[in-house]
C-alpha cells in the first residue's frame, strides 16, 4: 500500500513536471508547426539560471524561478527572430529538425564551457524542502509544490487560449495567418509572444523540476525524446492531451522504475508504442 | 468632397507581363461599384495592389485624400480599407461569435487588455450579437466555422469585414461557389450594409452585379476598357468584344481562357 502511494505521488509530480515543460513544445508544434528539438535545451537554460541565482548569487528560490523564466525567454527571443522565424511551417521538417538539433548541441557546449559538467542543484527554501504530513502518509513538500504548479499552469493556459483577447488572436493566427493579418492582427508579434511563452514555461519546468529531472549539460539531449513522446502521444496543440499524456507516461515510467528497475525505460517505450498503435493521432486532437 | 478611395495611374507588371496598366478610378462615400472582367483580366491583382498585398510599380492610392501607397496592408485596414477574400479564408476552429469578437477587438485596438476575459468586453459582445442577427447568422452563432454551410461562411466573411467599420469595402467575389438560390441571401445582406460605405465588388455573377452596382468598371488585360451604368456597360461593343472572345483572340495570353459571363447562373 505504502509503495503504491509512493509510486502514485512520485508519478503525479513527475508527470506534472513533464507537462509544464512539454506544454510549450506542444503549443509550438501544434500551433506554430515547428518541431523544436531545442525545447529541452531551453528548459535546461532556465534550470541553470535558477541554480545560479539561488546558489552562488543567493537571491532565494522565487527570484531564481523568475530569473530563470525571464532569462531563458530573453536568450530565446533573438533566436526566434534570427532562426526560428525562417523555418515556421517549412515544407521540409528536416530543416527544422537539423537546425534545432544543431542549436541543442551549441547550447550543451556553451553550458559545459560556462558551468562545467557537474550536476547542478537549486537549493529549496525551507517551506518546500521538508516533508508534509498528508494524514495517510508524509510526502516531500516540493512534490506538492510541483503538482500545484502544474494545476495552475494547465488551467491558466486553458483560460489564456480559450477565453482571452490574446487567445482569440493566437487561435486566429494559427488557423489562418493571412486572414488574421488582414484583420490587423500583428501575427509576427503573436508568434514571438507565443514562442516566448513556450520557452518561459519550459524554463519554469526545468527549474521547478530540477529535483526530479537533475540538471547537467546533457539534460537537453537526455530528455529530448521523452518530451517529443509526450507531445506526440497527447496530440500536438492540445492542453488536455499534453496533460493526460504527461501524467500517463509519468505514471508508467515511475512504476517501471519502482517495480522493475533493471528494465530501464523499457516499459515507458512499450507504453508509447501501444498508445501510438491505438491512437495514431495522439490521445486528444486539438479542438476535440 | 474628397473621394473615399482614389486610385491614380496604377501600374504593375510581372516578368514583363503588364497586369495593371495605368488604372485610375475613384469611389465616393456610398458608391456601389462593380469591377468585372474575364479571368486573367487583372482584377485580383488590382485588389491586391489596393489593399497593399502587392506593391505597384507606379501610381498612387489615396484613402480619404491621404496617400497610402507606402503604407502597409495592416495599417490600411486600420485606416478603413477592408477586403473580403476570394477563397474562403476563415478560422475553421473558431465559432461565428468568436470571429466577430476578434474583428471588433481589432477595430477598437483593445490590445492593452490582452489577458482580460472575452466576456468582459461587453460592448463588443453586444455589437457582435447585433451583426450576427443582422446577417441572419443567429442560429449558428456558436458553431465552429468548419461546420458551416458554404453560403453561411461567405456571410461570416462579410460580417467580419463590416464589423471593422470600413470606409471602403472591397468584396472579392462574394457569390463565388455559392448555389444560386443562396445568392439571394448574400444580396439581402449586402443591401443592409451602411449607406455611407463605399463598396467595390469584384464579381462574375452578372445577376448580382446588375442588382448591386450603380456603376460598373470593365477590366481587360490590366486596363479599364469601359465604365458606366450597368445598362451602358451592357450595351458597350468593347465589353461585348471582351466577353465574346474577339478581344481575347487578339490578346489571348493576357486575357486567359474564354468568356465568363453568366458563370454561376446555371
Amino acid at each position: 500500500m505504502n509503495v503504491l502511494l509512493s509510486i502514485a505521488f512520485d508519478a503525479l509530480a513527475y508527470g506534472m513536471v513533464l507537462f509544464i515543460i512539454c506544454i510549450g513544445l506542444s503549443v509550438m508544434m501544434g500551433l506554430m508547426r515547428v518541431i523544436n528539438l531545442a525545447h529541452g535545451a531551453f528548459a535546461m537554460i532556465g534550470g541553470y539560471i535558477a541554480s545560479y541565482v539561488a546558489g552562488p548569487m543567493g537571491w532565494g528560490y522565487v527570484p531564481a524561478l523568475v530569473c530563470g523564466v525571464i532569462g531563458a525567454a530573453l536568450i530565446a527571443l533573438p533566436l526566434e527572430r534570427l532562426l526560428y522565424r525562417r523555418v515556421y511551417g517549412a515544407s521540409d521538417p528536416l530543416v527544422q529538425v537539423l537546425m534545432t538539433i544543431g542549436l541543442t548541441f551549441c547550447i550543451i557546449g556553451a553550458t559545459n564551457f560556462l558551468f562545467g559538467s557537474a550536476m547542478r542543484a537549486i537549493p529549496l527554501p525551507a517551506l518546500i524542502s521538508g516533508p508534509v504530513d498528508l494524514g495517510v502518509r508524509t510526502v516531500p513538500a516540493h512534490r506538492l509544490f510541483v503538482i500545484a504548479c502544474g494545476v495552475v499552469i494547465a488551467s491558466g493556459l486553458w483560460y489564456l487560449i480559450e477565453r482571452t483577447s490574446f487567445g482569440i488572436r493566437l487561435r486566429a493566427t494559427v488557423d489562418n495567418t493571412g486572414m488574421a493579418g488582414a484583420l490587423g492582427v500583428r501575427t509576427d508579434w503573436i508568434y514571438t509572444a507565443t514562442f516566448a511563452l513556450a520557452v518561459g514555461l519550459a524554463a519554469f519546468g526545468g527549474a521547478v523540476g530540477a529535483e526530479i529531472m537533475p540538471l547537467d549539460p546533457y539534460y537537453a539531449l537526455r530528455y529530448m525524446v521523452t518530451f517529443l513522446v509526450v507531445v506526440s502521444v497527447g496530440g500536438a496543440g492540445s492542453i488536455g492531451g499534453a496533460l493526460v499524456a504527461a501524467l500517463l507516461l509519468g505514471f508508467v515510467d515511475t512504476t517501471g522504475r519502482y517495480l522493475a528497475p533493471n528494465y530501464g525505460e523499457f516499459f515507458f517505450y512499450l507504453a508509447v508504442i501501444a498508445i501510438v498503435f491505438v491512437f495514431p493521432h495522439g490521445l486528444l486532437r486539438r479542438g476535440a | 468632397m474628397t473621394a473615399a478611395l482614389e486610385v491614380q495611374s496604377l501600374c504593375r507588371s510581372f516578368d514583363g507581363i503588364v497586369v495593371a496598366d495605368n488604372i485610375s478610378l475613384s469611389l465616393a462615400a456610398g458608391d456601389r461599384v462593380a469591377l468585372i472582367g474575364p479571368n486573367g483580366a487583372g482584377k485580383t491583382t488590382f485588389v491586391n495592389l489596393v489593399t497593399g498585398t502587392l506593391k505597384p510599380d507606379a501610381g498612387r492610392i489615396l484613402l480619404a485624400g491621404v496617400d497610402v501607397t507606402a503604407v502597409s496592408d495592416v495599417e490600411r485596414v486600420r485606416r478603413g480599407l477592408v477586403r473580403t477574400f476570394q477563397i474562403t479564408r476563415l478560422f475553421p476552429d473558431m465559432t461565428v461569435h468568436e470571429h466577430l469578437m476578434l474583428a471588433l477587438l481589432q477595430r477598437a485596438e483593445k490590445t492593452g487588455r490582452l489577458f482580460a476575459s472575452l466576456d468582459s468586453f461587453k460592448d463588443a459582445g453586444a455589437e457582435a450579437d447585433d451583426l450576427i442577427a443582422q446577417l441572419g447568422l443567429a442560429p449558428v452563432a456558436d458553431v465552429k466555422v468548419r461546420a458551416l454551410a458554404y453560403g453561411h461562411q461567405r456571410l461570416v466573411e462579410i460580417a467580419i469585414a463590416v464589423a471593422l467599420k470600413p470606409k471602403v469595402l472591397l468584396l472579392d467575389e462574394p457569390a463565388a461557389g455559392i448555389p444560386h438560390d443562396e445568392v439571394l441571401r448574400i444580396i439581402e445582406a449586402l443591401e443592409r450594409l451602411p449607406a455611407d460605405l463605399a463598396i467595390l465588388m469584384i464579381e462574375h455573377d452578372m445577376d448580382l452585379v446588375f442588382r448591386f452596382a450603380e456603376r460598373v468598371i470593365v477590366l481587360a488585360a490590366g486596363k479599364i476598357v469601359c465604365q458606366g451604368t450597368p445598362e451602358e456597360v451592357g450595351r458597350d461593343p468593347a465589353v461585348r468584344a471582351v466577353y465574346l472572345g474577339s478581344y481575347a483572340s487578339r490578346d489571348r495570353d493576357a486575357l486567359g481562357p474564354g468568356p465568363t459571363v453568366g458563370r454561376g447562373r446555371a
